[in-house]
């Protein structure tokens, strides 16, 4: 089995394991006032601590949250008054959370205004400065994009952001780790644990500068009233410890990324949607040209290699790859979409066989519906 | 690799295509399970393509351990499918949906689909039979004859069927129900579905209108025999060969449909006699052998619950024939017309109209 999806999620790491293990033993609520409840609450602000170092940020500014789902929506729903017909300007290929959050508070009387976005996926800044306008209250862009890896430049946005006066939110939940360990400068940054090697369902919005924010959820003063809920301990120390063995792997090369799509580009037909530069080091796009994504995906699953359409929020559903029509694509090309994603423990011989599969299994793909080769034309 | 080669199993969530997928295990198959998305309608969370019938699909996949995946056909099943029904009804005549997917999606796009996966063989929880006989693959009525299917594979293809396994057909309902049971497939108990998947019994009539925003629906007019008019009607859509009820007119005895024109938007009715025929005539005929020869005494099923009535053939040209028989009534247009053999199916096609009792009589029929 070759593991080739780690945009949708990775193994938990042995250290990440092993700080859950140990923080499994204080039951403690991390808010109650006795002992236990102090010692959880320990472990609780010494995972925030060392998140927060190895981010770049300030302890405070993390609060913790179910991961990067209600982080996205949490950054938009608290930012946005939508009956006051707030404008977030945002880029439509980002992921479904920042994006169907969006959606969902243009329903309820926000404007939405869409940034424009070239083949590769990028965002320029000064179409960012464009779009900004009177009533623009958030700028919404991710730093890394899940299924073609197009890195973007927050940096740039981030400072024109403040002189514009208008919060920024970058959901940073691919490049935590891969672009790097330091977060980009944005008010508002969505992390999540699980892309890291750490466990599902925790993460962090990070809140630089106090923007103003309403809180999701009601009911509690945890997190400072603002993610109200007995506190995930044992996650956050699990995330704390997958973001420092992350640190400790050093930084990432494009090497098996280039590799395997050396060993993909003679296929006939394939095309490469994800960039070679300012590209995640480990997510390769393409597509087998006349084949639907959801065929090779379920075709390599048969032969042992794991990938996937693009992202597993939209796998099972048919649907063209938002991102790819977001770029320009017609519907035909975005369904052809292959997402391959390697972790750190990929080898390079992984990559060697995963791309002699793929080679393998799109001839035999074809073969198949070659009329003469057919076992039995279509009634 | 398994002895017997893979199969990738139509998997609908329901207790058929279950117990075929079981089956199959059992007897050795490389089995892979594939749930069809055919169609999705926003409000409604049952029929069929729901996100819960996957999710069963996907329980008795991992009760088999087999790997299984969700495919979407959406686009075929519309352009095709749902395309074709809308016509239908617009023309005044009755479709067959389930013939249809069968046709264009199931043994078509599916069967493709199955290859790609590096599939020897299709299998779907449909109850017919395939048997190989000297000239290739046949296909026979299941033998629950309450639930026999055949009629909706008439047109699945040659190549197709012999490439097809029916895992079920030689079982009874019942039967199939207590192999669930037996192997603890947590379907064993759901209802059968014998609804049209996207558009629920009953709500045929608005789908249509729903559907045809691009060129709206006409009102028209209900006469009798004579051509009198007896009432008004809002589409003809809404009306089928042989229909009783829903008519809109007090009558003091029963009333049909007889005649639909859509062009005039004119529906005709009648009493009981006014609907029976002394034969019929079908187009995109297809055969899943040797056509049957002119003279041969064949039987003939007209719709879906209607038992297969003897007939003879009586001409068949190019790939349009006509039988004659004196058990049809209510003879509509767009039904598929199967031809059997006994329990064999030899083809069909779809029924252009009735011949009517006095013509036939009169011998002035020609194709
Ligand atoms: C870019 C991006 N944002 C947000 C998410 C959602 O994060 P989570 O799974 O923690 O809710 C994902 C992936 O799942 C992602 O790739």
């Amino acid at each position: 089995m070759i593991y080739l999806d780690y945009n949708a999620t990775a193994p938990l790491l042995q250290p990440a394991r092993d700080a859950m293990a140990a923080a499994q033993d204080e039951f403690g609520n991390a808010s109650s006032a006795y002992a236990q409840g102090r010692r959880a609450r320990a472990v609780l602000e010494g995972a925030r601590r060392d998140l927060a170092e190895i981010a770049g940020v300030q302890p405070r500014d993390i609060c913790f949250t179910s991961g990067g789902t209600e982080s996205n929506n949490a950054a938009l729903f608290g930012t946005i008054e939508p009956a006051s017909a707030h404008e977030i300007v945002l880029a439509p290929h980002d992921h479904s959370s920042v994006v169907e959050s969006a959606r969902e508070l243009e329903r309820r009387g926000a404007k939405l205004r869409w940034l424009p976005v070239d083949a590769a996926g990028r965002v320029a800044a000064a179409a960012v400065a464009e779009a900004i306008s009177e009533s623009t209250r958030l700028v919404s862009v991710g730093w890394a994009n899940n299924e073609i890896g197009t890195i973007q430049d927050c940096q740039a946005i981030a400072e024109l952001c403040r002189d514009r006066g208008v919060a920024f939110h970058s959901d940073a939940v691919q490049g935590f780790g891969k672009v790097s360990m330091q977060l980009p400068d944005a008010d508002l940054i969505s992390i999540t644990a699980h892309k890291l090697g750490g466990p599902k369902g925790i993460g962090a919005l990070v809140r630089r500068r106090d923007v103003e924010l309403r809180p999701l959820l009601f009911g509690g003063s945890q997190e400072r009233g603002w993610r109200p809920g007995t506190e995930n301990v044992v996650g956050a120390a699990g995330f704390a410890a997958a973001a420092l063995a992350a640190r400790d792997a050093g930084a990432w090369t494009d090497a098996l990324r280039e590799r395997l799509w050396r060993a993909l580009e003679p296929i006939a037909g394939v095309e490469r949607y994800s960039p070679a530069a300012n590209c995640l080091p480990n997510t390769l796009l393409v597509g087998f040209a006349g084949l639907r994504g959801e065929s090779v995906v379920a075709a390599l699953d048969l032969e042992g290699v794991a990938v996937s359409v693009g992202s597993a929020c939209a796998a099972g559903s048919g649907e063209p790859s938002h991102v790819l029509r977001a770029l320009g694509y017609d519907d035909e090309r975005a369904r052809c979409a292959v997402r391959f994603s390697s972790g750190r423990a990929t080898t390079a011989d992984e990559i060697d066989r995963a791309g002699e599969i793929v080679a393998t299994v799109v001839a035999r793909m074809r073969a198949a519906l070659e009329p003469a080769a057919a076992a039995g034309g279509a009634a | 690799m398994s002895r017997r080669g893979r199969v990738v199993v139509a998997m609908s969530g329901g207790v058929d295509s279950s117990v075929s997928a079981a089956l199959l295990v059992d007897q050795g198959y490389d089995v892979v399970g594939v749930a069809m998305r055919l169609w999705e309608d926003a409000e409604s969370e049952s029929g069929c393509c729901s996100l819960d019938d996957f999710l069963d699909a996907r329980l008795v996949a991992e009760k088999l351990d087999i790997p299984f995946y969700v495919m979407d056909f959406r686009e075929e099943f519309r352009a095709t499918v749902v395309a074709n029904f809308v016509r239908e009804y617009r023309q005044g005549r009755t479709p067959n949906p389930c013939v249809r997917c069968n046709h264009s999606v199931k043994f078509a796009s599916f069967w493709d689909r199955a290859r790609e996966l590096g599939a020897e063989w299709i299998a779907t929880g449909h109850y017919a039979r395939r048997r190989d006989g000297a000239a290739g693959a046949e296909l026979w009525r299941g033998v629950d004859p309450d639930k026999d299917q055949s009629y909706f594979l008439f047109s699945m293809g040659r190549e197709a069927l012999a490439r097809t396994i029916f895992p079920v057909g030689h079982m009874q309902k019942d039967e199939v129900r207590a192999e669930a049971e037996r192997l603890g497939l947590p379907v064993a108990s759901k209802p059968d579905s014998q609804e049209i998947c996207f558009a629920p019994r009953g709500t045929h009539a608005a789908f249509v209108e729903a559907q045809s925003s691009a060129l709206p629906i006409r009102p028209g007019v209900v006469v009798d025999q004579d051509g009198t008019e007896i009432g008004r009607h809002d589409g003809v859509h809404r009306f089928t060969i042989g229909q009783r009820r829903g008519l809109g007119i007090s009558s003091d005895r029963p009333l049909y449909v007889t005649d639909i024109d859509p062009v005039g938007g004119v529906v005709r009715v009648g009493d009981a006699a006014a609907v029976g025929c002394a034969g019929l005539s079908a187009s995109e005929a297809e055969w899943l052998g040797e056509p049957p020869p002119v003279g041969a005494a064949v039987r003939i099923k007209i719709r879906s619950r209607f038992e297969p009535q003897s007939a003879v053939i009586t001409s068949i040209a190019g790939d349009r024939f006509q039988v004659a028989s004196d058990r049809l009534k209510a003879v509509a247009p767009g039904q598929a017309a199967v031809v059997y053999d006994g329990e064999r199916v030899l083809g069909g096609g779809w029924i252009e109209s009735g011949v009517a009792a006095r013509l036939a009589d009169a011998g002035e029929v020609a194709v």
